[in-house]
């Protein structure tokens, strides 16, 4: 079966993202590495869901493959092209089509300018249409969005925290890219308005065949709308897989773990967690071995010393990074 | 009758106290915020009771009065804006709201303590974890020497599972984890075995993995010390792993309150149900639509007269536009607010 769907729009390839700290006159420089060597593919119309906890890389990753952030190494291609080296001026033009949203649209958002002026700048920077036509887009957009047209002529504080994503969401898509990266997008929303924003989110993406990288700590929001999903743990990915699949049948110890720490909405469901003690380790000096390893209640001398591959556990594109975890392939 | 108690040896339980006995009777309260605007009636006639060795679980979005709600209790509402303009919170007897400063400033620490959402907010960065411990007993404890207030600080410390408590005391909050932080703020919180917890968002800035923790943890201290926990959150997967009794607000006002199972099982308010119904579920299908209430939560300034969720309620009829809903009791302990109560079960 050959479609459009299967078109695979960006691609990474063992991207690194080391930001160095420190190497002033007394002190030695140091590494933090928040991306240490990542591949994955996204394809048109499919959603990559990334999750994982606080300073896992999750979101350098997203920053890093839009090129926000130059990679330490590694290599970038969208739609096969490779990337990685181009500068600034030629990125220009692939900046319409990948776009980011944020997870407060209130500190993205110019408070001077009205909604109409922040929304026609895509359309001013990369020079298409006259104020005119601009302003009719504007509009157009608006309305896809649910809002109405005269939200253009209205400041952000004038917007409750769902209709400004909204309008975060409106500017992403205006020049109809073909990847968008959201960054905790729906993270600060109260579930109710949530909600709505999960469902603009897919509509868009059928409509437009939109590829979405979803970065989120919320896990349910995430395995609703993605159909694969990626677990970080500092830096490097443990496991990935279709999003079901990963859900039902976590085989990493970090993402059954993880998986079993969500509070699930049933008070008949209590007491079935794994509680992981301590904390994530610093990224700064990940543990040597599996980065996993002093958490991991199932950790042998080997996951003290060797690092673990992430390799293929089935022919359905389920990777795992574990020594403990026999491929059925 | 002695004034609030701020002697440790009457706080070891006594043959008349028991679980679920009523600590904390929260009657009809009313809170108003001086705005702009005029006059704004942020707490509009809000009930409910802690119960000792129980959990309450306060429940909405933002905006909806929960944190309004805690803060009204502990005497800290920002003055001279907020005010408690009716109703009462009895504790031992007493309407806490009434309370001068002075017995108020007594209670707050130790018979009644809270924590936050962010630890870093409520820690003091110049101080060593250690000193924070110890200014409780200094306040709470006058009769602690200093080697005492070390002695019991780092019990606490050990009790809140932080490792190498000693070595942990001399440290600065910015050296800890989230985690190890909110640990902090619950050792301060029950360093005077308080009878209350009052718990805002305490879990909310945190990782999963962490919040697993923290949660098992205050249902352990709860189950030693006996202490009745005021739980305030807007995540309903929180609330079904902790609460035993749930209010859910909305807009100033407490729609429903039941106990955790009939809640999740039997919500009877459009909007217990329609918030249930907005939670994506692990075990929904991926990508399909989610359920959703329409609308936002409107302004405190442009409250609807009637019913408070009239303009998002799917079974609004004309007279929800107009009428103020009256709490029910439907079962023993269930109480829901609507007036289509009747019709809509």
């Amino acid at each position: 079966m050959h479609d459009v769907v299967s078109e695979v729009v960006l691609s990474i390839r063992d991207l690194k993202q080391h930001f160095a700290i420190g190497g002033g006159l007394f002190s030695k420089k140091k590494f933090v590495y928040a991306v240490d060597g990542i591949s994955f593919d996204v394809k048109a119309g499919e959603t990559l869901g990334l999750v994982g906890e606080s300073g896992c890389g999750k979101s350098t990753v997203g920053r890093t493959l839009l090129k926000l952030y130059e990679p330490t190494s590694g290599q970038i291609f969208f739609e096969g092209r490779d990337i990685t080296k181009l500068g600034s001026k030629e990125m220009g033009d692939l900046r319409k089509e990948m776009q980011i949203i944020f997870q407060d649209p209130m500190e993205s958002l110019n408070s001077r300018h009205t909604i109409g002026g922040i929304m026609a700048e895509p359309f001013e920077i990369h020079g298409i249409g006259t104020p005119e036509e601009r302003r009719v887009w504007v509009e157009e957009l608006l309305v896809k969005v649910g809002l109405p047209k005269t939200a253009a002529d209205r400041y952000p504080h004038e917007f409750s925290g769902g209709q400004r994503q909204r309008i975060g969401i409106a500017r992403a898509i205006a020049l109809k890219p073909k990847i968008i990266v959201c960054d905790e997008a729906v993270s600060a929303l109260d579930v109710s308005v949530q909600s709505q924003i999960v469902n603009l989110l897919l509509e868009l993406q059928k409509e437009m065949n939109l590829a979405l990288i979803f970065i989120a700590h919320d896990l349910s929001v995430v395995k609703h709308i993605s159909d694969r999903i990626a677990v970080m743990y500092l830096g490097k990915v443990v496991e990935m897989g279709d999003a079901e699949t990963l859900y039902r049948e976590p085989k990493h110890p970090y993402t059954q773990a993880l998986i079993s720490a969500i509070p699930i909405p049933n008070p008949r469901h209590r007491n079935q967690r794994i509680i992981l003690q301590g904390d994530v380790p610093s990224p700064m000096d990940p543990p040597p071995g599996c980065h996993f390893n002093a958490r991991c209640v199932h950790a042998t001398d080997e996951c003290r010393v060797k690092r673990p591959e992430l390799i293929d556990y089935d022919s359905q594109g389920h990777q795992v990074a574990c020594h403990l975890v026999q491929p059925i392939a | 009758m002695k004034p609030l108690n701020t002697n440790p040896s009457s706080t070891e339980p006594t043959a008349g106290e028991q679980l679920g006995e009523v600590v904390l009777d929260v009657r009809q309260l009313e809170t108003t915020f001086t705005t702009e605007q005029g006059k704004i009636k942020v707490l509009d006639g809000v009930s409910f009771q802690a119960k000792r060795g129980q959990t309450i679980g306060i429940v909405g979005e933002s905006g909806c009065g929960k944190s309004v709600t805690s803060l009204s209790i502990m005497g800290l509402l920002p003055r001279p804006h907020g005010q408690v303009t009716g109703g009462e919170v009895i504790y031992k007897g007493q309407d806490v709201t009434k309370l001068p400063p002075e017995k108020l400033y007594e209670m707050r620490g130790d018979r009644i303590a809270m924590i936050f959402q962010e630890p870093m907010t409520a820690l003091n960065p110049v101080h060593t974890i250690g000193e924070q411990l110890c200014e409780v007993y200094r306040l709470h404890r006058p009769e602690f020497d200093k080697k005492q207030r070390k002695e019991e600080a780092i019990n606490m410390l050990r009790k809140v599972d932080i490792p190498a408590p000693e070595k942990r005391f001399n440290v600065y909050p910015h050296e800890l984890s989230g985690g190890m932080r909110q640990r902090v703020m619950i050792a301060i919180a029950l360093a005077c075995k308080p009878d209350i917890l009052i718990a805002d968002e305490p879990t909310t800035a945190l990782d999963v993995t962490i919040q697993a923790q923290i949660l098992s943890l205050m249902k352990e201290l709860q189950q030693e010390t006996g202490m009745a926990i005021i739980f305030i959150t807007h995540d309903l997967g929180v609330v079904a792993e902790i609460c035993d009794e749930v209010v859910v607000m909305y807009a100033g006002r407490a729609v429903e309150k039941t106990n955790v199972f009939e809640l999740f099982e039997n919500p009877r308010h459009p909007y217990s149900r329609g918030l249930l119904n907005s939670i994506p579920r692990l075990d929904d299908k991926p990508k399909t639509r989610l359920n959703t209430i329409e609308g936002s939560v409107p302004s405190l300034a442009e409250m609807p007269k009637g019913c408070r969720f009239y303009n998002r309620c799917p079974d609004r009829q004309e007279q929800c536009e107009h009428q103020t809903p009256v709490p029910e009791m439907i079962a023993n302990d269930h109480m829901v607010s609507c007036l289509r109560l009747k019709e809509l079960s």
